[in-house]
């Protein structure tokens, strides 16, 4: 029965998202849609679960169902006003179509010249990557749905506060642990918890893994649009191939959800700026606010960055900027202006700055030795270094969007680790490796898009000298 | 196209050469081996500091008035083993590893090996320094704690460092040091350790490995680049450039796949056997990590009683820190404390101490006392009492 419950939850979620992005993005395949559809009506869930917080209203089974039930209504409602204004303006349409069609060009176009002929070493590629994905998730798995929650921040932290904010009814800002961190995670699994009508520790854990789930599954999907199956494969396997990464898709931290929406935003975020197709940049907008509700870093490096690469962008390539996007993020806004209104800190650190010149040299040897990174950080300023000579030969036509928001957050990360107290989360390995998995995979992502745009360019260019 | 086709011949043939060395290295190796010392003293790998602690009182029975005390030795390396003449009348608990990581990061690195000398008089024992996770043949030393109880001190006599076997045993050693699985933490999982091999990490091996190999293809590339500029100089062809900088770049990525599969190639299946693991002692002991009964206690408890807010639940455990954050989860709307702070107050007490006594409806644990009445036990050796109202 639990079972079952927990399946209509997510299929409500799912169809919630679906729709929503089938009617806001209609040019977004029916699979890709339906994928994307949990990270997104995630978002939307967090929003309900505010509102009614905001109202006065109790989180209860009723309440919510009915707000889920309203906002499914208002979906269905849209969708059938589009579906009659599609037969009326099918014409319309068709041309609408035929002009996207531009905007949004086939893939073969962007498939790359990585792989080329019947050579076996992509399908060998291939083979490897689908080993290394099964193993990945086969871990993941056993331990979000098998193993009970353990991790101490599980325990104290993230699956504590969402069972007693259940427990509660409503938004607690005493009695659990930073309740200045926003609560996407938490609404999410006290939805699942509420036909249920008692905690269930794997339904929990369940919730979130499906959001990591579908949320690689969307990345994949959105990758193999562009460039393909094999682009597709190698880019998720990176990504989640880091060790640490592994580790956290067993769920139990917050930070692989705060990721995944980053990527996902930074990826669109480039299409959007290469292609100039502002679905995508609208679509990146919402993921990087729901980013900013799972984790208050989100504010900063993912709203703050996405700001500053897209205004950035726009200028440097000379382009009218959608300026009607940034009500989007009025969106993200409630949650800052909630913690500032009962005076907690918008950030679970604490402030001063002082500069710690020893840490470098240990975080160096973190980054170097420690098995969290594997040897990525080895592998990646070689990649930086051949991108860079490339965009400087100018055989790379710009550096792609995550690379970049990847630099920032890693610049950002250094600043929090060399210059404020955070510092001891370096030096007791608490927080130092989880929080340079941001800027890692971001990293990751741009370099692979790099090398993606290489190989398209390439054999268009002539020699620097000539 | 006949160019290219020969190329990958020649590089196919190269690494078939490679590799069929490597593995007559390794063989070689393996049969070149000297047999181990026949007094050497079975050591295992230190998981966690709980290891320990049950170890030392499992072997010294320490009763309430007896103190144990680690008493240690710094012995500078090189050297491949501690050899021991000493007299005991108790068994020794022995911990012992590679100097840096034991004083740096304590028990719970899983640095150390664990053993158990021998009672008797005039013993003389070995304790292999090879079988060290970290071990290197020029370490900065060794570190060695004996634990004794204060009524039966160990009488040691003398203590060394010797050299013992060939070259081939070493290389072994440290070759043998990559089968070593990661140390899965049991508080929190914000880091990896790494594997090691040859005393050094993984990673860093690998890391090096990579740049020196990418370093070497640069110079190869840069060598090739010019002598084909030499010969093109006038006609350097704008598909030719192309390819050449394709070709480049595929190379890199090859060796990126190639590192970064090693790589994998330990940890993946590292995390599936340990995954595997888990769910078995999860699915057969109902246990998991370092928590022995916690789990299966806190189901009791909540199929017992119904759990309101303001029920205090004492946890007596050997960390029971952790253990009263996993409770106070598990048991939400009620609280859990370690022992100390709500002793008297509470109304049940988990204890995960296998050395909890219950006499004439009096609980004793960790020299704490209070009536109270037994609700079950468990496999682990742990209890949950329910408390008499205190007057």
């Amino acid at each position: 029965m639990s079972v079952l419950l927990f399946c209509l939850t997510a299929m409500l979620l799912v169809l919630e998202g679906t729709l929503f992005l089938r009617i806001a993005f209609p040019r977004y395949e029916r699979l890709l849609c339906l994928v994307l559809g949990y990270p997104v009506a995630a978002l939307f869930n967090v929003l309900l679960f505010f509102v009614m917080y905001a109202v006065g209203l109790r989180w209860n089974a009723e309440a919510i169902g009915m707000g889920h039930g309203l906002v499914m209504i208002l979906l269905i409602g849209f969708w059938m006003i589009r579906l009659s204004w599609f037969d009326s303006a099918h014409h319309d349409n068709l041309s609408n179509r035929q002009r996207e069609k531009h905007v949004n060009p086939s893939p073969s176009y962007l498939r790359t010249g990585f792989v080329e002929g019947r050579h076996a070493f992509p399908w060998i590629i291939i083979g490897l990557c689908i080993l290394s994905l099964c193993a990945t998730f086969f871990y993941a798995a056993t331990h979000a749905l098998i193993l009970p929650s353990y991790y101490i921040d599980t325990v104290s932290n993230w699956n504590l506060r969402s069972r007693a904010m259940l427990s509660a009814g409503t938004l607690l800002t005493e009695g659990v642990v930073k309740p200045q961190y926003p609560i996407l995670l938490h609404a999410l699994q006290m939805l699942f918890m509420l036909p249920l009508e008692r905690w269930n520790d794997t339904a929990a854990n369940a919730a979130t893994f499906l959001l990591s789930l579908s949320s690689f599954l969307a990345l994949f999907l959105l990758v193999r649009r562009d460039h393909g199956a094999f682009i597709a494969f190698v880019m998720v396997t990176a990504l989640v191939s880091v060790p640490l990464v592994t580790v956290h898709l067993g769920q139990g931290f917050g930070d692989i959800h705060l990721i995944q929406y980053v990527l996902l935003s930074a990826f669109l975020l480039e299409r959007g700026i290469r292609l100039e197709d502002r679905a995508s940049i609208a679509l990146s907008a919402l993921l990087v606010i729901a980013s900013a509700w799972t984790k208050l870093e989100g504010f900063y490096e993912g709203i703050g960055f996405w700001l500053l690469l897209w205004i950035g962008s726009s200028l440097v390539l000379h382009r009218t900027i959608p300026w009607r996007i940034l009500f989007l993020f009025l969106l993200a806004l409630p949650w800052p202006l909630f913690v500032k209104f009962h005076h907690m800190l918008l950030s679970p650190h604490g402030r001063g700055f002082e500069f710690h010149v020893a840490a470098i040299p240990l975080a160096l040897l973190y980054m170097g030795t420690e098995g969290s990174f594997g040897i990525a950080w080895y592998v990646l300023p070689f990649c930086l270094l051949i991108l860079f000579t490339l965009r400087f030969l100018r055989i790379l036509p710009r550096l792609p969007v995550p690379l970049l928001w990847g630099l920032l957050a890693l610049a950002f990360a250094f600043v929090i680790f060399f210059c404020t107290a955070e510092v001891q989360g370096l030096y007791n390995q608490e927080s130092f490796h989880r929080v340079l998995l941001v800027p890692l995979l971001l990293l990751i992502e741009g370099c692979v898009m790099g090398f993606v745009e290489v190989f398209m360019h390439v054999a268009h260019t002539t020699p620097p000298s000539s | 196209m006949m160019a290219s086709s020969s190329r990958a011949r020649r590089s196919i043939l190269i690494v078939t050469v490679f590799l069929l060395c490597m593995g007559a290295a390794l063989v070689e190796l393996f049969l070149f081996r000297t047999a181990p010392d026949p007094r050497e003293i079975q050591a295992t790998i230190v998981q966690s500091g709980e290891q320990v602690t049950t170890l030392v009182q499992r072997v010294l029975h320490p009763s309430a008035h007896q103190d144990i005390q680690s008493r240690h030795e710094v012995l500078p390396l090189p050297g491949t083993q501690l050899r021991i003449r000493y007299s005991a009348a108790l068994p020794v608990p022995v911990l012992y590893a590679v100097a840096d990581a034991a004083l740096a990061q304590g028990y719970d690195d899983a640095n150390m090996l664990l053993g158990v000398l021998p009672a008797g008089q005039d013993r003389d024992e070995v304790l292999s320094l090879r079988a060290l996770p970290g071990w290197q043949p020029r370490g900065a030393g060794a570190v060695l704690y004996l634990f004794q109880r204060d009524d039966q001190p160990v009488n040691l006599r003398t203590i060394a460092v010797e050299d013992r076997g060939n070259l081939a045993d070493r290389v072994w050693s440290m070759l043998a040091q990559l089968r070593r699985s990661e140390p899965w933490q049991v508080s929190s999982q914000s880091v990896l350790r790494g594997y090691v091999m040859g005393g050094m990490s993984w990673a860093f091996v690998l890391g090096v490995g990579f740049v020196a190999v990418i370093i070497g293809m640069m110079g190869v590339r840069g060598m090739e680049w010019v002598q084909s500029k030499k010969k093109t100089i006038n006609s350097p062809g704008e598909q030719a450039y192309g390819l050449r900088l394709k070709s480049i770049v595929r190379h890199f990525l090859l060796v990126i796949v190639l590192f970064v599969g090693f790589y994998q190639l330990r940890f993946l299946p590292d995390a599936v056997a340990s995954s595997f693991l888990q769910v078995h002692r999860w699915e057969t002991e109902h246990a998991y990590g370092g928590t022995g009964d916690v789990y299966l206690v806190a189901d009791a408890l909540r199929s017992q009683t119904i759990l309101t807010p303001g029920i205090a639940v004492a946890v007596c455990g050997h960390n029971h820190g952790v253990e009263a954050k996993i409770l106070r989860y598990l048991l939400f709307p009620a609280d859990a404390f370690p022992s100390e702070q709500v002793w008297q107050r509470a109304a049940f007490v988990i204890a995960t101490l296998p050395e909890w006594q219950f006499d004439r409806g009096e609980f004793f644990c960790d020299g704490l006392h209070r009536p109270g009445k037994i609700l079950g036990r468990f496999p682990h050796g742990g209890a949950l009492v329910r408390f008499s109202p205190s007057h």
